[in-house]
């Protein structure tokens, strides 16, 4: 029963962070600087976790450190050429496995 | 950045999707092995993922949950590891303004990261409300399904995965290849290299509170980096 009920607390407060700008923006002139400002939400918070995620974690399994590494290099060279993302993100899985069984 | 050509809006969004739901779909089904885990019912954990539909509000609560936190603190940990989806939907409002609650309300509902990479990739290139509304419908649809599904294969098949599919692995590469899609001027891309300089150095802050702090400051250098621009 406790695990229902956390589930729906963790909803209800994800829900309302998705929807409380949508509800009190979406029906009055938004500020020419948030319009500006909203350009840079993805760039910046994708950078934020792509490079919180690529940082040191205890979660990472042994030895796979330097294939993920690889991996991130290897989606970086690819994406700045690749048009879809279905090909960075193949090579770069590819490189992360090789990296990874690469390392001792 | 490019986003598909299509006739049936939904469609191209539905394609445009299916690249980061295939890199994130193995995230899902760790997710949902280590909420089943933690939760101690399948049924809740797959339930949490469209229940909550964000993979790291469920891995936040599985994670305190399986901790004993009491429910206040499991709530403020969302709270603060999600924050950055009130800055997604206060983006989308921009494109959004004058459309009806029942739209804002399940639009909302289905915004997680990689849609609102595509969505607001696609919507700064169409003006057309009904264009923009399919293409997000067909992205987000598509997205849910995978991510439910995903999730209970996981919730239903426990914790089989090869480490490789965790979230410390194959995860920071999609966020890469997401940067990198949206990155596409140079105020962009300054705004990008501030908020992950910023991240990797508050990296270990409680409850990732530095990266609120971290995109904060990126946003702020791609506007001062626009001002140098004109």
């Amino acid at each position: 029963m406790r695990a229902w009920t956390v589930v729906l607390a963790a909803g209800v407060v994800t829900y309302g962070l998705k929807v409380s700008a949508l509800l009190v923006l979406s029906r009055r002139p938004i500020p020419d600087g948030l319009r500006r400002a909203g350009a840079y939400v993805a760039p910046a918070m994708m950078a934020a976790l792509a490079a919180s995620g690529l940082a040191p974690s205890h979660l990472m399994p042994n030895g796979a450190e330097a294939g993920r590494l690889l991996g991130a290099v290897v989606v970086t060279a690819v994406a700045l050429r690749a048009r879809s993302m279905l090909l960075p993100l193949g090579a770069g899985v590819v490189a992360c496995l090789l990296g990874g069984v690469l390392t001792p | 950045m490019e986003v598909t050509a299509d006739r049936d809006p939904a469609l191209a969004g539905a394609r445009d999707i299916l690249p980061l739901l295939a890199a994130l779909a193995p995230f899902g089904m760790a997710i949902g092995a280590t909420a089943a885990a933690a939760e101690g019912s399948a049924l809740a954990s797959w339930a949490g993922s469209w229940l909550i539909y964000g993979g790291t509000a469920q891995l936040v609560t599985a994670q305190l949950h399986d901790a004993g936190a009491a429910l206040p603190a499991i709530a403020l940990a969302v709270l603060v590891a999600n924050a950055r989806l009130s800055l997604f939907g206060a983006a989308m409002a921009t494109h959004w303004q004058g459309t009806s609650l029942r739209w804002r309300l399940f639009a909302g509902y289905l915004l997680v990261d990689p849609l609102y990479v595509v969505a607001a990739a696609h919507h700064a290139g169409s003006a057309d409300p009904t264009t923009r509304r399919r293409y997000y419908l067909g992205a987000g649809l598509t997205m849910w399904v995978g991510w439910v599904a995903a999730n209970g294969a996981g919730a239903v098949g426990g914790g089989n995965l090869p480490d490789f599919f965790g979230p410390a692995v194959l995860l920071p590469l999609a966020l890469v290849a997401m940067t990198l899609r949206v990155s596409i001027d140079r105020p962009a891309r300054v705004a990008a290299v501030t908020a992950a300089v910023v991240a990797l150095a508050l990296h270990g802050l409680p409850m990732r509170s530095g990266l609120l702090i971290a995109g904060g400051a990126g946003i702020a250098a791609g506007l001062r980096a626009e001002g140098g621009r004109s």
